[in-house]
């Protein structure tokens, strides 16, 4: 217990430093107080960490700090939107599949089964090729991946729900089905989302550095991490550590940010619901 | 029904789904790159290319044919193991598969054995003493391992152990200049077929680093799985009983609850599974592993269509397969699973 609320407070902490990055980076841009990202020529390219430049600068002479730092805008922005988008798919889907049942359920299940079968990063892969670069379309690689877990979790507690008095009652008063659903069932279902939208999220900071790693996701001026760390990787057998180290690192503490806090409140809510069923 | 028939029919199921589930992966696969923006032609020939070559290339490719056609010859080819021949190449798909599958699973096999050795050395050495310092430290390690982007974990161990301290080679599978033995593709084994020991020892070295960084990767799904197990079957009956009878605590750990407790660890290297697909797939880009993820990078950026279709409908349905395999193995073994 200790342990879990301290977790999910460190988590929160790191989360909210991040989204005071992700605001603030643009505005000290836009007043000069930082160089634009992608503005490299007047510089010297792969210079070591100094004063002028805290971080040291890339193959272009870019400046590590500053896009390391407007990453993470952009990585939450993805993230955001992602697993918004699969929420807003996965959970309608998994209500309207548990509470209908029959052959629909059925057919879905299968489907989502093997979609949650297939590899996380391999299927984002596959859908990042096929639909091109940008903020969008790796938003949607990432969120179709993520729509079988909310798929599985709604439609089973939904369909526990469904046999419980209540509903039964308020079928038998007449209540259709599209008001049973949002009024009953949407309520019930919706507790477990916040800690598996926590974990997904941190999942999909991991999986978008991953396309751009690999040359996919977003554009090729954005700042994001997992590119970056693509081009650092031609420039590790000469030693060249500070164009790799930087964004990783930012990458790195977001991801445990997230997870500390999906665990922390993950065991926080587990420990809250045993102690309201004695 | 008695548990026999149950567990018989439970099997039948997952027996008759695996199929369908394939040919779905299957279906999605063609169907996704084949509503793809952006013509294949385009990627072979560049957008300047004359109509005539278009439409010649066109028809050797069958895209001149209606989708459904398409699809059925896509299906009946793929039942004859035909993966189709990649654009750029034009070597057949199966042939650029199952030269680059050797080198993949050697890397995953050696990174499963790590991981395994240290999730377990780390998962038991935190149960000793519950909610105390190395316990907390190894619950830590657990997510630790868990949010460290791949590559980058594989860069700073590069920068360390190879370029820093020079110890190791940066990348690549084998020390350049040096005849690889080939029997089987899998290099470590050759070489201890063929009783080449420079070979090994070239091979090892050049396994040494991908191998333990994913095998760290991985060594944390591993210590936080024992970790929960151990500890709710330390909370069981039959090991309070065990305890209640005087036997010691490390007795009562190592032979009454570890057994019960290793069971589920098969069920989460089902599920590791997936993960170290992802894995590989990253760490072998780093480390220019020559394996099926270096050959996937190279097909996206060709663009060569039927390379990523065939590469991705053989990783999937090995993961589908392996899944199943040792879901069918849970069952048969563990007399409280419920389906």
């Amino acid at each position: 217990m200790e342990i879990s609320s301290r977790m999910a407070r460190w988590g929160a902490y790191i989360v909210a430093f991040y989204l005071l990055i992700a605001l603030v980076t643009p505005i000290f841009v836009a007043i000069g107080i930082l160089p634009q990202a992608n503005e490299g020529l007047g510089n010297p390219i792969y210079d070591p960490p100094s004063f002028a430049h805290w971080c040291g600068t890339d193959r272009l002479g870019r400046d590590v700090c500053v896009r390391t730092l407007e990453g993470s805008g952009v990585a939450l922005q993805v993230v955001f939107l992602a697993v918004t988008l699969a929420v807003l798919i996965g959970v309608p889907i998994g209500i309207i599949s548990g509470y209908i049942g029959g052959s629909l359920d059925r057919f879905l299940v299968l489907i989502m089964d093997t979609l949650y079968t297939i590899p996380v990063l391999l299927l984002s892969v596959v859908l990042a090729f096929l639909l091109g670069r940008g903020i969008p379309n790796a938003a949607v690689a990432l969120c179709v991946v993520y729509i079988p877990q909310y798929f599985r979790v709604v439609r089973n507690q939904t369909a526990q729900v469904k046999a419980e008095l209540f509903v039964e009652a308020a079928r038998s008063l007449g209540a259709g089905p599209l008001w049973i659903m949002r009024k009953y069932l949407l309520g019930n279902v919706i507790t477990s989302i916040p800690v598996l939208l926590t974990l997904n999220a941190a999942d999909a900071v991991l999986v978008l550095g991953g396309l751009g790693f690999l040359g996919l996701g977003l554009k090729e001026s954005v700042p994001e991490w997992g590119s970056d760390l693509n081009m650092a990787l031609s420039a590790v057998p000469t030693g060249i550590w500070w164009t790799a180290v930087y964004p990783g690192l930012a990458m790195f503490l977001l991801v445990l940010g997230l997870s500390f806090l999906g665990e922390g409140l993950e065991e926080l809510m587990s420990n809250s619901k045993l102690i309201s069923n004695k | 029904m008695s548990r026999g028939k149950e567990l018989l029919r439970y099997t039948a199921t997952r027996l008759a789904l695996t199929p369908i589930m394939l040919w779905l992966i299957a279906s999605m696969v063609f169907l996704l790159l084949r509503v793809a923006p952006g013509d294949p032609v385009d990627a072979v020939l560049g957008s300047r290319a004359s109509d005539i070559a278009r439409t010649a290339l066109r028809a050797r490719l069958g895209l001149d044919q209606p989708l459904l056609t398409q699809y059925l010859v896509f299906l009946k080819k793929l039942c004859q193991g035909d993966l189709g021949q990649g654009l750029i190449s034009e070597e057949p798909v199966s042939k650029i598969i199952s030269q680059a599958l050797p080198a993949t699973i050697e890397l995953s096999l050696s990174a499963l054995i790590i991981s395994i050795l240290i999730g377990f050395a780390v998962g038991f050495s935190g149960i000793a003493r519950p909610q105390g310092k190395v316990d907390f430290w190894g619950r830590i390690y657990g997510i630790s391992t868990y949010a460290i982007p791949p590559f980058w974990a594989a860069i700073l161990i590069q920068l360390f152990f190879a370029v820093k301290l020079g110890w190791l080679p940066v990348g690549g599978r084998f020390p350049p200049g040096l005849i690889a033995p080939q029997v089987s593709g899998y290099l470590i084994l050759d070489s201890f077929l063929t009783g080449n020991l420079t070979a090994l020892q070239g091979a090892l070295r050049h396994l040494l680093l991908p191998a333990s960084t994913l095998g760290i990767l991985l060594s944390g799904i591993f210590s936080r799985a024992l970790r929960l197990n151990l500890e709710k079957t330390l909370q069981s009956d039959h090991v309070e009983a065990a305890r209640s009878r005087g036997i010691s605590e490390r007795q009562v750990i190592l032979k009454h609850a570890l057994p019960n407790a290793l069971l589920p660890i098969l069920t989460i290297l089902g599920i590791t599974i997936a993960s170290l697909i992802g894995g590989v797939l990253l760490i072998e880009i780093t480390f220019s592993w020559p394996g099926i993820a270096l050959r996937l990078q190279e097909a996206i950026n060709q663009r060569d269509y039927p390379v990523v279709q065939g590469i991705v409908v053989v990783i999937a349905s090995l993961v589908v397969l392996i899944s199943l395999a040792i879901d069918l193995v849970v069952a048969a073994i563990d007399p409280r699973v419920r389906y």
